[in-house]
């Protein structure tokens, strides 16, 4: 029995020294920076100084252009597929305590507060340990988290094709650094699925409570936006229900574009724009924008000479992560 | 417990270990099998080991008794008490809730409101599996084809051996008892075949099987959307993914045995290479094909007889075959439509007789055999039917709308994996004819590509049943 043991005991040393070293190569080559999108801009979350921070779910990433909103700004969109309301709210979280005075837009999905349950666990897989979102996530799903190399078991097969994927994508299109990957019309999507998505918001309390917190001791300045969709009407309850809790706070902002822009062509199904409906979206922002008295350039502008008394360029605040 | 799950990667090697350090005596073997096996099933659920004990003492009680007698009244008495104890304890965990609803709802075709009472039944692990098992005992001992069990130990170890406890393989005592009543020493060649087989059975369940499973769970979920080449691979797929899940799990009970110095039955035996669908029934679920073979197909006549005689014992059969799988209609359907191709095929085979290309045989029984599949995998009868309209849905232009659930990395991911399995088989069927630096290479390549690309999946499909 000592030889058998001594024999399944080498296998499985040699299997796993091997699978450290595949997973090792793969991380230096190619899995580096640029294992999927989501991950990429995880990382550069935490490493980047972008004084406008988009965040949200698809429905942010696909429509909130950089370019005209924050054309030559620090922007970049952070907007990540499927992580409905949960993963914004912890990012406003970091971004308080990171330094920094930002303009955060943040897609608000009409969905009461997920917990994340459709998470991918490939968006943290360079999250670092000491930041509001890691520790989410440990509390959220902990067997998912790990350390490397143990990080990428499981994951591997996934994470190759997601990169190969987004990387390879002909039709994603570039703006100031931001990738945004199209979508395909989809009829499918219009008319045939119930979207339980059409649901009002209906914030718990508790999460009311704590997003009160975080924007009451914050410099940061937040605008909620709700984006476009198509077939439903403006959502009222939104500001009845969720913005007269913020209102009050000088550093908060609503816009509520649920009910416009209600033209097929301008979207990919019923949830999301398409670049064309986002370039009108742009116009319609731009505008709220100014009626709410939001210069973003000015803004930036006036940012960064407090810290650095120079323009834009001159930008080296440094973060803590 | 689950063979994927990091609880039985603590829990075998203990089991091993002590297995092989304990006296090389039977009675200490098998007391620590016991043990160990109550444990694993304990895990999942402590209330669920009354039942199964129950199980276990009634039957080695009755079949003593039945070996005591030779009144044919008594036996009869005997072997009734058996079979409804076992079929009871399964009719009552498995379908009292699907008999009772669709009363309800016949009698309110009738314009009657019938209540009925709502017990919230949880299904037991591996029931259906165990109770078969002791089923063929208490049946082999009533037909004097098997002396029973003298040490209830041995008896309750073979009802309970945990590798095959949950999902098979359905093995007879006849094969299996013999095994326990004497002391096994430690093989060197054997192990290692069981760890070749639980090596092998660890890339089709966790590589193959779990990686399908994500187009094909999809595709069922978002069925709205689907069209013809969704529909169509999703249900390549899932047979791809129902034979690797289950012949993945016989495989590592086989080679958990084997690590034990015991033999299981082979469950699998390449099924999907059936020219003609009988053909297909002698490959597919061995051990339980053949147990409704022996204790049902053939007790009521089997194919002696004329041929509306063989029909409707095929339709029998098949009927139990579909229930036996759960307590919904779709389950009834699928062995419905089995029992349809069995008879048309029998049928056929006396009255037509033109020659049909071997290739061509091949297909239909895999189109068929895909068919039937969906009604397996459906969460009910109508979904099915829904399932297989979508056939119907052409694509949009260039058929682009086909990847809006699942991008084309995804799917030809998923087509490389379902185009290479011939391959794959191939290699395990001949690996012992490879030189044995091939065979730990391929050993060692396996273990690290399953740990690298293994896919976070799920249970065993056939652990629902």
């Amino acid at each position: 029995m000592r030889k058998f043991i001594a024999y399944i005991s080498m296998k499985l040393g040699l299997s796993l020294a091997l699978s450290w070293l595949v997973i090792f190569a793969f991380k230096q080559s190619f899995l580096q920076k640029s294992t999927t999108h989501s991950a990429y801009k995880m990382e550069r979350f935490y490493e980047e100084q972008d004084l406008i921070k988009i965040l949200g779910s698809s429905r942010a990433e696909g429509s909130f252009l950089i370019n005209p909103l924050f054309e030559g700004l620090p922007a970049y969109n952070y907007g990540i597929v499927g992580t409905d309301n949960w993963l914004w709210q912890q990012l406003v979280v970091d971004s308080k305590h990171n330094g920094l005075k930002e303009l955060i837009i943040i897609n608000v999905d009409p969905d009461s507060l997920s917990k994340g349950s459709f998470f991918d666990p490939n968006f943290y897989i360079e999250v670092p340990h000491k930041t509001h979102l890691f520790s989410a996530l440990r509390e959220e799903q902990p067997r998912k988290l790990s350390s490397f190399p143990f990080n990428y078991y499981g994951r591997l097969i996934e994470l190759t094709r997601t990169g190969i994927k987004e990387w390879f994508s002909p039709t994603a299109y570039t703006q100031q650094g931001t990738v945004i990957p199209t979508k395909q019309i989809n009829e499918g999507f219009f008319w045939k699925r119930e979207f339980k998505k059409e649901g009002q918001i209906a914030y718990r309390p508790e999460d009311i409570e704590q997003l009160k917190n975080i924007f009451e001791g914050s410099e940061d300045t937040y605008v909620f936006v709700k984006v476009p969709s198509y077939g439903e009407r403006q959502d009222r309850n939104f500001f009845e229900n969720i913005s007269k809790e913020f209102q009050a706070l000088p550093n908060t902002f609503f816009m509520d574009f649920s009910g416009t822009l209600q033209v097929k062509r301008l979207f990919v199904d019923h949830a999301h724009l398409s670049l064309e409906g986002a370039q009108e979206f742009s116009v319609l922002l731009s505008e709220e924008f100014k009626n709410q008295g939001i210069e973003p350039h000015k803004w930036v502008e006036m940012q960064s000479k407090k810290f650095n008394g120079n323009g834009i360029s001159g930008i080296s605040i440094q973060t803590k992560y | 417990m689950l063979f994927n799950s990091l609880d039985f990667a603590v829990f075998i090697p203990i089991v091993f270990v002590v297995y092989w350090l304990l006296p090389h005596q039977k009675n200490w073997q098998n007391r620590w099998l016991l043990v160990s096996s109550y444990f694993f099933y304990g895990w999942w659920d402590y209330r669920f080991l009354s039942l199964i004990l129950l199980s276990t003492v009634a039957d080695f009680v009755l079949a003593r008794r039945l070996n005591r007698t030779d009144q044919p009244t008594a036996r009869k008495l005997l072997i009734s008490a058996s079979l409804t104890l076992n079929l009871g304890l399964l009719g009552f965990f498995k379908y009292f809730d699907f008999f009772q609803l669709n009363f309800q709802r016949a009698f309110s075709f009738f314009g009657e409101e019938l209540h009925g009472w709502d017990l919230h039944i949880i299904l037991p692990v591996g029931i259906s599996f165990y109770t078969f098992q002791t089923l063929s005992y208490t049946l082999d001992v009533y037909y004097k084809k098997l002396r029973p069990a003298d040490n209830l130990v041995d008896f309750a170890t073979f009802v309970a051996f945990f590798p095959q406890l949950v999902a098979g393989p359905i093995e007879r005592a006849k094969k299996f008892l013999p095994q326990l009543s004497k002391a096994r020493t430690f093989n060197f060649e054997q192990a290692k075949e069981g760890i070749q087989l639980i090596i092998f059975g660890f890339f089709r369940k966790m590589v193959i099987a779990d990686h399908l499973s994500l187009y094909v769970d999809r595709i069922w979920k978002d069925m709205d959307v689907a069209n013809v080449f969704m529909v169509v691979f999703a249900s390549i797929f899932f047979s791809v993914q129902i034979y690797m899940d289950f012949s993945g799990y016989s495989r590592i009970a086989r080679g958990l045995a084997k690590l034990l110095g015991m033999e299981l039955m082979v469950n699998f035996n390449y099924p999907y290479a059936s020219k003609s669908f009988s053909e297909f029934w002698t490959r597919w679920h061995i051990s339980l094909s053949s147990w409704f073979k022996d204790y049902l197909y053939i007790p009521l006549g089997g194919s002696k007889g004329s041929l509306l005689n063989t029909q409707r014992n095929l339709l029998i059969v098949f009927t139990v075959s579909g229930l036996w799988h759960g307590a919904r209609w779709n389950f009834i359907i699928w062995g419905f439509m089995h029992f349809l191709l069995l008879a048309i095929e029998r049928w056929s085979a006396k009255r037509m007789k033109f020659f049909l290309p071997s290739f061509l045989k091949y297909a239909v029984v895999l189109f068929m055999i895909n068919v039937t599949w969906v009604f397996f995998r459906a969460p009910s009868f109508m979904q099915g039917i829904r399932f297989l309209s979508k056939a119907f849905v052409l694509p949009t232009f260039l058929g682009v709308d086909t990847f809006t659930l699942m991008s084309p990395v995804a799917l030809a991911f998923d087509l490389f994996i379902v185009l290479s399995l011939p391959l794959y088989l191939r290699f395990e069927r001949n690996f012992t004819g490879y030189s044995p630096r091939y065979q730990e290479l391929a050993l060692t390549s396996l273990i690290t590509f399953t740990m690298l690309f293994y896919s976070q999946g799920s249970a065993f499909i056939y652990f629902q049943f």
